[in-house]
């Protein structure tokens, strides 16, 4: 196979990962992603494999037996590591801190932070401007901004804003706030997410 | 480094130019595929910790490759006798549009994401990929009308 059809062949590939990935995430098919990971180290793997091969087979037969059988051990190792540290934790759900977020700073254009939230348990968000013209915040429960779990705006005439928020279930959930000035007027903030009920 | 390629002139700067169009292609094969492998680092990033910014950086990549890889095989096309080029052009092509419709839907998809959420994110994913399709869709045009000469 010519390299650049290999190339192509590997770009298409690289562009419907992409494209699950969002899809998945777009549906709030959160379980899809943890495979997908898997399915990318294959495809790597072979991508590699077909891009080795043509060099390995002007050596000699050893060396060729040898490189062979290193390389499809190397990526088999790799593939079953990439697919024991995505899929193991598919069904987990360690618990979370009793603060898992307290973040401090300023805000130029937007910042996020991912904290790990239990199910069941009420947290209270805590947002304060410190300094600036301001912020706005959005809380999700997964990359995409629907569906909003909480929006709001703070200015310097109203800088606080408290929000209590019971998860239904575990895992990761985005805080984003977005600056409201422009970059030469950053927003400072203290952001607080604490345990309630723990 | 740049290296400036003289015109022919000659049989002696004719095999200048081989050689020098040869080591070019090379080396953008090989820069197109540390690309793509790097898009594949942060697409893997992105499945551990699922931040879009990552595709935004894979899809970068995957253009830069996508760019360096159709203008080696551009360049590596001048280098063949007219009949077969004419064959092989026709066969690239066909692949650059597939590509480039590729790109373009998924764009579009993305761009109706970026609207209805009003996600700036999505715009510059979408922005990427049409860039991409354009980019391969004018180096195809290129190519044919190169064959056609």
């Amino acid at each position: 196979m010519e390299l650049w059809k290999l190339n192509t062949a590997f770009k298409l590939f690289l562009l419907s990962i992409s494209g699950a990935f969002l899809g998945s995430a777009l549906l709030h098919e959160t379980s899809v992603i943890h495979y997908l990971p898997v399915v990318l180290a294959v495809g790597v793997a072979v991508y590699t494999s077909v891009m080795i091969n043509p060099t390995l087979r002007t050596r000699r037969i050893g060396i060729y037996v040898l490189a062979t059988f290193l390389i499809s051990t190397a990526l088999a190792a790799s593939v079953a590591a990439v697919g024991y540290y995505s899929l193991s934790t598919l069904d987990s759900c360690a618990p979370a801190g009793a603060v898992p977020l307290d973040w401090t700073g300023s805000v130029i254009l937007d910042s996020e932070r991912h904290p790990y939230l239990d199910a069941g348990v009420t947290y209270r968000f805590s947002f304060v401007l410190t300094s600036g013209p301001g912020y706005r915040i959005r809380v999700t429960q997964d990359p995409f901004p629907t569906p909003m779990l909480h929006i709001a705006s703070l200015y310097p005439s109203s800088n606080m804003d408290v929000w209590s928020f019971t998860p239904s279930s575990c895992g990761k959930y985005w805080v984003e706030l977005l600056n409201i000035g422009f970059g030469s007027q950053p927003s400072g903030y203290h952001v607080i997410v604490a345990a309630v009920t723990y | 480094m740049s290296e400036t390629v003289p015109g022919p002139r000659g049989e002696a700067s004719g095999t200048l130019l081989g050689v020098a169009s040869a080591s070019t292609v090379r080396f953008y094969d090989a820069l197109s595929i540390v690309f793509f492998v790097a898009a594949a680092a942060s697409l893997a990033f992105l499945g551990l910790y699922l931040i879009t910014d990552f595709v935004v950086i894979a899809l970068g990549a995957m253009d830069i490759g996508t760019i360096l890889n159709a203008t080696s095989r551009m360049i590596a096309l001048r280098r063949v006798g007219a009949e077969i080029r004419m064959k092989k052009a026709l066969s690239t092509v066909r692949i650059f549009h597939l590509i480039s419709y590729a790109c373009y839907g998924l764009a579009f998809a993305i761009f109706a994401v970026a609207v209805v959420n009003l996600d700036t994110d999505f715009g510059v994913m979408g922005l990427e990929l049409t860039g991409c399709g354009t980019i391969l869709m004018a180096i195809s045009r290129s190519i044919r009308l190169e064959s056609l000469a």
